[in-house]
């Protein structure tokens, strides 16, 4: 009998009821990505990859819907992740340590909490009302706009991790900076910007709030960027809410993909910063 | 040429840097000026303070919305919470090394699914449960008590109300809280925990005494974040929360949120119906503000 | 009731039997030079330290729990308090025997038997990666922490194996108080770091806590620097102060072993100094293991020194031997730097 043992108890009790609730977290995750997996397989065919919508009574696909997503996350890259980089040199290389460079964190922070569907509504004043329609653009700058300030984040925290010697050993050879910070600095953080740029694509790749009032949706194949264009997640959002059997069914199976999708980019993120370290 | 070069780099960072000072200015510049209608129309504060929601006389009121949202907000840190920090504890201090990095990894992974598929499964999977078993067993527990008791029976069948689009939250944002408070324990110094035990603390006492008070101020910061996302969180809710402008007479009927009531009625609305939609996107904006600005005074107290 | 018990048994062990075992025990049995009062002294010492402190008479029930978690109400039991001196060496707080310690299949300490006389510094030197810190961690079961690791052979203390896989952690961990290379204040107030350890085991007491957490910081030569600022965060303390904080913190619960892991080596030479100067003080209470790859400390301040190489222990005596007079090629190569 030890004068400690209620110590002892209580000592069991709580690591009992943290293991109690880690497990119960950890099923509950499971479940999810069982009914995932299991809604998703069993609606899946080839049709909904390579075939036009048909009506709700069953068949047909969502080719159009992923073409148009993928075009539209492809665009807001192109521009997303350029301008991001760029962003994230000038607060950790000519910003360092400045106050503007501070200010402009701050600024990225709450562009990276902004609800997406804020986003949404601001690109829809703006890209959307004074040109009389939705359209594909539109889209992709909603993207565009919740990639920038990611990529802006890792690019900035990429960069300060290089060390200052390095720059000043290149700038004493008498490179001139954007020199250094090209050849020498993006190189040596190569790795690291490559993942931030493939997990905010992977961040993008699955919105669907931002694109429901700017690219809105299309029931054919439209490459055409002024107009609306299909996306998968704004689908499974019409077709999940609507009465077919047929219809929900293939919105769990596009779920399926996009989960599918989303993971591949994370896990290829991750993946690119353990190979160089 | 080198020099010109130079210049027009350094050019493109800075404009790069500007844009996201524009992006900021210029979503709350749109949003004020396109909600201006809605301030003339309905009054500034009185808007907020309104429980209308009448598409006849086009007068609307965003005391519904507000409250749904911080309710069902409040409803998922507070189920999460505790079972995200439990994840954290658990994989800081009690799993086998060989299952940490997994574990921790799909954790990760899970917060980064798209909440649409969260949506969709609080729709077809857990909505269903909920309304066969959760809804009647709360209704027998405590829909007898006084006063309270109204709030936990089923007025409205469905499952699809303000508890449910608590728990979706909940679900989503756990992986969220798990992880960053799984950072937040894992940097306490090594050497700090093993002077507690070398006191002869147990390891709750450890993790009571040291742990926690190290990281609190980075988990709690992270928490106040995962409210943040649930705040402004859409595709998970616009579902499952029912979407019925009504008085909340029970938890388990549907509800409104700010984001549920923009993405069901925007793409339909009317002029003035659209100035309070803006409104309330306002209004998102601010309350989202406000979180983030009390996440960081967090952190940044020492 | 209990208490008066315990004293009797306290001051009835016998010197002569004592005197002649610790001449066998000793690895140079050199003793004579030291007079046989000294160490009757030094063990009632060690033993005063576990009785109620004056003043405190009201108190005794909740003393006897600091510093005895588990008293021994039964009689059929010796208490544990009592050193059994008939078995062992007297003077030998611990001794290990035939010790050795395993990182999975890499064994990394080699069959170690070596005395740790009471009151008295023990240093424990060699180059780094010898051992010397795992052995440190075996006193206090640090290892248990870990997994993958166990440990063969054993440590005795008072009579028992503390290796034994039934033992206490918990009391066994609040005899042995551990210092560590770098100060770990908690991020509380200094008073309730000190209160922390007295906490754990229940002791709320108000004046009595007050006073033991004095007492603790005046050992740990702290008292003047922080009387003024015991409800601060103990965070915004100097480096020195705060490693004698961590030093009285684990006073409070008055062990009757400190193990010291380098716990100078992070400091500035003037902190280092007060360290040195109060742990000589503290030797009339405590016993201490110090490892520390500062031969100069490990000659200044210990009694005893055992050079450790890969594992193994080379040579243990007194510091005065090691540093003078090693009997082995090695030591003498090493206290004259010429390696590690």
């Amino acid at each position: 009998m030890k004068p400690h043992r209620g110590r002892i108890w209580a000592n069991r009790l709580a690591l009992s009821l943290a293991t109690a609730s880690a497990l119960f977290g950890l099923t509950l995750l499971a479940i999810i990505l069982f009914d995932i997996v299991k809604h998703g397989l069993s609606s899946m065919n080839w049709a909904l990859l390579t075939e036009d919508p048909a009506g709700p009574m069953g068949g047909g696909g969502l080719k159009g819907a992923f073409l148009g997503q993928a075009m539209l996350t492809l665009v807001a890259t192109l521009v997303g992740a350029p301008v991001g980089i760029l962003a994230g040199t000038y607060l950790a290389e000519y910003g360092r340590g400045k106050k503007i460079s501070k200010v402009c964190l701050s600024l990225c922070d709450l562009a990276m909490s902004l609800p997406s569907i804020v986003v949404g509504i601001f690109v829809y004043s703006i890209l959307v009302k004074p040109f009389g329609g939705f359209n594909g653009w539109a889209g992709s700058a909603a993207l565009a706009i919740i990639m920038i300030p990611l990529v802006t984040r890792t690019t900035e925290s990429m960069l300060t991790m290089v060390p200052w010697t390095l720059r000043e050993a290149a700038l004493a050879l008498g490179s001139p900076y954007h020199q250094v910070i090209i050849k020498v600095v993006y190189r040596k953080a190569a790795s690291g910007l490559l993942t931030g740029v493939l997990l905010a694509i992977a961040r993008i790749a699955g919105e669907t709030a931002p694109l429901m009032f700017t690219s809105f949706n299309n029931n054919y194949f439209e490459l055409n960027m002024s107009r609306p264009v299909p996306s998968v997640t704004v689908s499974v959002y019409q077709y999940a809410g609507s009465p077919y059997e047929a219809w929900i069914g293939q919105a769990w199976a596009a779920a399926l993909v996009v989960t599918v999708v989303v993971l591949f980019l994370n896990i290829l993120g991750r993946l690119t910063v353990k190979w160089k370290s | 040429m080198k020099r010109f070069q130079n210049i027009v780099f350094f050019l493109m960072t800075f404009l790069a840097a500007a844009s996201l000072v524009l992006l900021t200015v210029g979503v709350l510049v749109t949003l004020i000026v396109e909600s201006r209608p809605g301030f003339e129309r309905f009054g500034f504060l009185s808007f907020l303070l309104s429980n209308q929601w009448n598409y006849g006389t086009e007068m609307f009121g965003a005391l519904r919305p507000l409250t749904g949202t911080v309710l069902a907000a409040l409803g998922a840190v507070t189920l999460a919470t505790p079972v995200a920090l439990g994840v954290a504890v658990f994989l800081t201090e009690l799993c086998p090394a060989r299952l940490k990095t997994g574990i921790a990894m799909a954790i990760e992974l899970l917060a980064a699914i798209p909440s649409i598929i969260y949506g969709l499964w609080g729709l077809f999977a857990l909505a269903p449960f909920l309304e066969k078993y959760f809804q009647p067993l709360m209704g027998w527990l405590l829909g007898g008590l006084p006063w309270i008791g109204g709030y936990f029976q089923t007025q409205l069948a469905g499952g699809l109300n303000l508890v449910t689009a608590s728990m979706v939250l909940a679900v989503m944002i756990l992986p969220f809280i798990a992880s960053l408070a799984r950072e937040g324990f894992a940097q306490v110094p090594e050497v700090l925990k093993e002077s507690a035990y070398g006191l002869g603390a147990t390891r709750w006492e450890t993790i009571v005494a040291v742990v926690w008070p190290t990281s609190k101020r980075a988990v709690i910061s992270g928490i106040i974040m995962a409210a943040g996302r649930a705040l402004g969180e859409t595709m998970a809710v616009a579902y499952v929360i029912g979407n019925r402008h009504g008085a909340l007479d029970s938890l388990f009927s549907p509800y409104v949120t700010i984001t549920s009531v923009i993405a069901n009625e925007f793409n339909e609305a009317g002029p003035i119906q659209m100035s309070a939609l803006f409104y309330l996107t306002l209004a998102l904006f601010l309350a989202n503000l406000l979180v983030l600005s009390l996440a960081r005074a967090l952190m940044r107290k020492e | 009731m209990a208490m008066s018990a315990r004293v009797e048994k306290i001051i009835e062990p016998e010197p002569q039997a004592s005197e002649s075992l610790v001449e066998t025990a000793y690895p140079n049995g050199e003793n004579e030079s030291e007079p046989t009062e000294v160490k009757v002294s030094q063990l009632a010492a060690k033993e005063s330290n576990d009785l109620p402190r004056p003043g405190n008479e009201g108190q005794a029930e909740e003393v006897s729990a600091v510093t005895d978690p588990a008293p021994q109400v039964s009689t059929t039991q010796a208490p544990i308090t009592q050193p059994q001196i008939t078995e062992n060496s007297a003077g030998d707080l611990l001794k290990i025997v035939k010790l050795s310690f395993y990182f999975g299949d890499n064994q990394v300490l080699k069959d170690i038997d070596m005395p740790i006389r009471a009151n008295a510094i023990t240093s424990l030197i060699g180059p780094s990666g010898c051992g010397k810190t795992t052995l440190l961690r075996c006193f206090n079961r640090m290892h248990d922490l870990y997994p993958n690791n166990h440990y063969e052979g054993q440590i005795l203390m008072e009579g028992r194996d503390i290796l034994d896989k039934g033992e206490d952690l918990i009391w066994l961990r609040s005899r042995l108080g551990m210092v560590f290379q770098k100060p770990t204040p908690f991020p509380m107030s200094v008073y309730d770091n000190i209160a922390y350890g007295l906490k754990l085991r229940k002791i709320t007491n108000k004046p009595l806590v007050r006073d033991l957490v004095e007492k603790a910081l005046r050992q740990a030569n702290l008292w003047d620097e922080v009387k003024d600022r015991l409800k601060e965060s103990a965070l915004g303390l100097s480096g020195g102060q705060q490693q004698r904080l961590s030093i009285a913190r684990s006073l409070a619960v008055s062990p009757a072993v400190l193990l010291f892991d380098e716990a100078t080596s992070a400091l500035d030479p003037i902190s280092s100094a007060k360290i040195e100067e109060m742990m000589v003080e503290l030797k009339k209470e405590v016993t201490m293991i110090v490892v520390t790859h500062n031969m100069q400390q490990a000659a200044r301040i210990s009694d005893y020194t055992g050079l450790m190489w890969l594992g193994s222990l080379v040579e243990f005596g007194q510091t005065t031997d090691i540093f003078t007079r090693p009997k082995k090629k090695m030591t003498e190569r090493y206290v004259a730097g010429h390696f590690g």
